[in-house]
């Protein structure tokens, strides 16, 4: 797909359709190396990598909004250049932060429902990340931690009570994000009618669904969509979606949501079935992630909601958000892969499902193989 | 491995994971409703605003059609050629050494070039029709691109340029065969929905069509080059010779009205039209009065209305006669003649006798049904109808016997001849033989012979042909320069006084000098029409104009094929200082003593004052006099040429000098 999306945009570009298949490709190589190496040492290793981990990810982010070492694109301070390729730490701060949060969740356990330690801990440092995120003009990445953040607190166990007083405090700080900011409010009134303002902010909303619903039942047919024919900005990248759904139709479209639906539904058996509390929430952390993400994005590409900068999971084009991924699904596919279930110990019955779990959660990457088309 | 958990906490994560699994599931549930409702419920409206976007049509101009000889050699072809253009704001960005390497290159002024870096627009030509040299050139310059473009080329150059005409830069027809077949030459746009990208470029999806589909038909005229080449160089030597203005010649088959030659001198070069020289097909569009040629057409009415007999005599008064209150002369005084000898000395007062018995209506219906005063129906645009206005005095009646007072085209009198030599019959002129779609050879139009009506009988007609033979074979004869070697050739000569539009009288030594003849004489396969339009020196029709008709005429013979019907005739022997056929007269002397009216439909106006005028109001006033004004300069008039008050010809040039006016 992501050759489909961008062929005609990289040879417009680059003079290469390849470019960013190659590129894509490459990064899925390394994105497997990491996900077998997971799989091999086991989650439980990862959790001491969490501090090195989160330390590195937040460095990087302060380091990428150095004007000397960050790389400009699209208006936006997000990438660092690493030879021929540029990498976005904001991808691999989700990866750190759900390894802190789960770390840090299990580590504590009942004095979860404690605000000083429980809570408050964990909203600072996300808060920082966050921060650092929005810095970087990544209202996209800050809204899918923000969900993760409340989805792992609210399964750890915290008080409903403080996470609403939580979500209710950051109401007006959201509100000032998007007020102040005088293009997402632009943003917010196309999305309230995309097609008054099709030709100007709502333009990327609008020339998504229309791509989609050119699409109908069965597509256009693969490589004969249309609207990426320099229609859709970032037809590759954050609306992919738009032109899946106008080559393969919605017939394709629900294949896909299906395979997401999937990965959701194996990701919190392997979280429910966890051997440990660590492994519960990192496999609930990683679930949410991509479960999140990917309904965040294709919530925004059929224009359900205001558009923001976010990836689909495995599919879009970039390879930092693939290669963190596959990471993920790594350390998931591990938690699945571990026998014993902390919540329900000595199950016969979860015992077998656990096998079949590491079976089925293996045919769990193909969504990963269908970033590489 | 962490196990010290509650049961009832382990159930509390088990029942938050179930409400986050709910929560995702309504997401998903929600993300495929809304994509359910774009892409089936929302479907058509979508799609329809995305056709708008993504569909445009692109029209496929053919390639223009090419026009060929009777024989299908080419004389007009399409064929691609780079042209160069430019984006102005690109241009304003190159540096001087390259803006002045792109005026080098195409050998443009750098004024020029500078102006149109100004444009506001995104696209300008900068050249077009350049050579590939020039092409190659401009290569690599930033903004500066080339284009293949359709370039009409004239293969055989200046080969009937007249007639074919020629075309602009963006290849529509402006004169001549390209203009009155533009559209078929264009052929059918072919209009193909394409898909657009929103750069605005265009992506086919459709299989291009064939190029041979999408060419223009190809127009077939009658004319055969070789016969067109032989009466160009003809024409050439006979105007060069005679220092003549101008020359015409048109080149008829009697039995089907297909024009075969069609030339006019001087020619031009149609591949580079701006060159100049002569665009207009004056063999076709412009009026002359015709003089004695006409005379065939008197005496043909009168056989017809059987107020002349071959036996007949008639007084030709010693050459000079009095009608009315003018005086009519011959070249060579007659006493009593018949017809023939009338015809062979072209004696204006036997002409004028001739007319008279016939009458002003008679004649007047004669000169119409000989095609006279009426379009010839040509596909070319523009053709004159001519002047056959009913004589209303007896003088009027008399000149009008020999073709004066009365205007008509080249075309017309030949045809009106090849009337005579087709046994009575006009028929309509045939320029084009046929249209033929380029792309499978179908026939989309032929034209076939038409005969117009019949204007004399065939006796009347073979009478008169026998007389026109005495004209080239009789010793007297006008027109023994014509003669042919091993075919009998027949024919009228024709000098004719030309008006003069400035003292609206016939001018003292303007002349209008014609050959119009047929041969064989007995079986006729071609006429021909000569005509000198202002000689100097040696002005008769006989002198000036027949040898071209036996250059062209014995070309056309050998080239039909005619066997030699005879050998007979003995050349004429020529001595380049042999008196004209009109011995004793002085050339030039006027036919007629007195102005008559000019012919109708011409008329003499005065020049207006205009100085001072500014350039608009200058021309509009010229324009209402019918003058054509040519302004140089700019501002108002300072000076003018004819000066005021002087008379010139309906349609004259009146060139103006404009000066700024002093602040």
């Amino acid at each position: 797909m992501v050759y489909s999306a961008s062929a005609v945009t990289a040879a417009a570009r680059y003079k290469d359709s390849f470019h960013f298949l190659w590129r894509q490709l490459i990064a899925m190589g390394i994105g497997l190396g990491f996900l077998v190496i997971a799989l091999k040492k086991g989650y439980r290793r990862a959790e001491a990598l969490t501090y090195p981990f989160l330390l590195l990810t937040g460095l990087a982010l302060v380091l990428v909004l150095l004007p000397f070492v960050g790389h400009m694109a699209g208006g936006a301070r997000r990438w660092i250049r690493v030879g021929p390729f540029s990498l976005q730490p904001a991808e691999a701060a989700k990866l750190a932060l759900v390894l802190y949060l789960a770390h840090s969740l299990a580590k504590k356990r009942d004095k979860v429902r404690m605000f000083s330690i429980g809570l408050l801990p964990h909203l600072v440092v996300a808060g920082a990340v966050m921060a650092l995120c929005l810095l970087e003009k990544d209202l996209g990445t800050s809204v899918v931690m923000a969900l993760v953040l409340f989805v792992m607190l609210f399964a750890a166990g915290a008080k409903v009570s403080y996470l609403l007083g939580a979500f209710l405090l950051s109401l007006p700080l959201a509100w000032k994000a998007i007020a102040g900011t005088p293009y997402r409010l632009t943003r917010v009134l196309a999305w309230l009618d995309p097609f008054a303002y099709r030709r100007g902010a709502g333009y990327q909303m609008w020339e998504s669904m229309v791509g989609i619903g050119n699409g109908g039942w069965l597509g256009q047919g693969l490589g004969q969509g249309r609207s990426k024919l320099f229609y859709l900005p970032e037809a590759h990248t954050d609306f992919i979606a738009a032109v899946i759904a106008e080559e393969v139709g919605l017939v394709g479209l629900a294949i896909l949501i299906l395979l997401y639906a999937i990965f959701v539904w194996r990701g919190l058996r392997a979280a429910y079935n966890a051997a440990d509390a660590f492994g519960c929430y990192l496999a609930l952390g990683v679930t949410t992630l991509v479960g999140v993400q990917a309904l965040v994005n294709l919530g925004v590409v059929t224009v359900l909601l205001p558009t923001k900068g976010l990836t689909l999971p495995f599919v879009s084009y970039g390879g930092s958000s693939l290669m963190t991924l596959l990471a993920a699904s790594g350390l998931l596919l591990s938690v699945s892969a571990c026998r014993g279930g902390f919540l329900r110990r000595g199950s016969q019955a979860v015992r077998t499902s656990t096998r079949d779990a590491t079976r089925d959660a293996t045919r769990e990457a193909t969504p990963a193989g269908e970033g590489a088309r | 491995m962490r196990t010290g958990i509650e049961p009832r906490q382990a159930r509390w994560i088990g029942v938050r994971i179930a409400v986050v699994a709910l929560l995702l599931a309504v997401g998903f549930v929600a993300i495929s409703a809304r994509a359910v409702k774009l892409q089936i419920l929302q479907r058509v409206q979508l799609t329809r605003h995305g056709d708008d976007q993504w569909r445009r049509y692109v029209e496929l101009r053919p390639r223009r059609g090419a026009i060929t000889d009777r024989n299908g050699l080419t004389l007009a072809t399409s064929a691609d050629a780079p042209s160069i253009a430019a984006n102005p704001a690109s241009l304003r960005e190159l540096s001087p050494a390259e803006l002045s390497r792109l005026a080098l290159a195409l050998a443009l002024d750098p004024g020029t070039l500078e102006k149109k870096a100004r444009r506001a627009s995104k696209f300008v030509w900068l050249k077009r029709h350049v050579s590939p040299d020039e092409a190659k050139a401009v290569q690599g310059l930033e903004g500066v691109g080339v284009f293949k473009e359709a370039r009409r080329y004239y293969t055989s150059k200046s080969l009937a340029s007249q007639l074919v005409g020629f075309v602009d830069d963006d290849g529509v027809g402006l004169e001549g065969i390209e203009f009155a077949f533009n559209e078929v030459l264009q052929g059918d746009v072919a209009r193909m929905s394409s898909l657009r990208d929103a750069h605005g470029r265009t992506v086919l999806y459709q299989a291009p069509v064939p190029e041979a589909m999408l060419a223009g038909a190809r127009v077939e005229l009658a004319i055969d080059a070789g016969l067109q080449l032989a009466a160009e160089q003809a024409l050439a030597r006979a105007v060069a010779q005679a220092r003549a203005a101008a020359g015409m010649l048109v080149a008829v088959d009697p039995r089907t009205g297909e024009v075969l030659a069609l030339a006019n001198a001087p020619t031009f070069n149609p591949n580079l039209p701006r060159k100049g020289g002569l665009l207009r097909n004056r063999a076709v569009l412009d009026t002359f009065e015709p003089g004695s040629t006409f005379k065939i057409f008197t005496i043909a009415g009168a056989l017809d209305a059987e107020v002349l007999q071959p036996g007949d005599t008639i007084d030709c008064e010693k050459g000079s006669y009095q009608v009315g209150g003018h005086r009519i002369h011959d070249h060579r005084p007659l006493g009593w003649a018949g017809p023939l000898h009338i015809v062979i000395t072209s004696s204006n007062i036997g002409a004028a006798k001739i007319g008279a018995r016939l009458g002003r209506e008679r004649l007047q219906k004669t000169l119409l049904a000989f095609g006279f005063g009426d379009k010839s129906g040509t596909e070319l645009p523009g053709e004159p109808r001519g002047a056959v206005p009913f004589p209303k005095t007896d003088i009027a009646l008399a000149t009008m016997s020999f073709g004066q007072g009365v205007t008509a085209t080249p075309l017309q009198i030949t045809f009106a001849a090849a009337a005579i030599a087709n046994g009575g019959m006009l028929m309509k002129p045939l320029l084009v033989r046929r249209v033929v779609d380029a792309a499978n050879g179908a026939v989309l139009s032929q034209s076939e012979p038409t005969p117009v009506r019949r204007a004399v009988t065939r006796q009347s007609a073979a009478m008169l042909t026998g007389w026109l033979d005495g004209v080239v074979s009789d010793p007297d004869g006008t027109g023994k320069r014509a003669r042919l070697q091993g075919w009998r050739a027949a024919g009228k000569t024709g000098t004719a006084q030309k008006a003069d539009p400035v003292t609206r009288r016939y001018s003292v030594d303007k002349r209008f000098s014609s050959f119009v003849g047929f041969a064989p004489a007995d079986v006729p396969r071609i006429v021909i029409g000569v005509f000198i339009d202002e000689p100097k020196g040696e002005v008769y029709g006989g002198e000036v104009a027949a040898p071209a008709f036996r250059e062209v005429a014995d070309h056309a013979l050998k080239s039909l094929g005619v066997p030699p019907s005879e050998p007979a005739q003995p050349p004429l022997v020529e001595s380049p200082s042999a008196p004209p056929a009109g011995a004793g007269d002085t050339p030039g002397q006027p036919v007629i003593e007195e102005a008559v009216g000019l012919a109708e439909g011409t008329g003499g106006v005065a020049v207006p004052a205009l100085a001072g005028l500014p350039a608009r109001s200058a021309l509009r006033a010229l324009e209402a006099l019918e003058l054509v004004g040519e302004v140089k300069g700019s501002g108002r008039v300072a000076s003018q040429s004819p000066r005021p008050g002087q008379v010139v010809e309906r349609g004259a040039r009146v060139r103006l000098v404009l000066t700024p006016p002093r602040s």
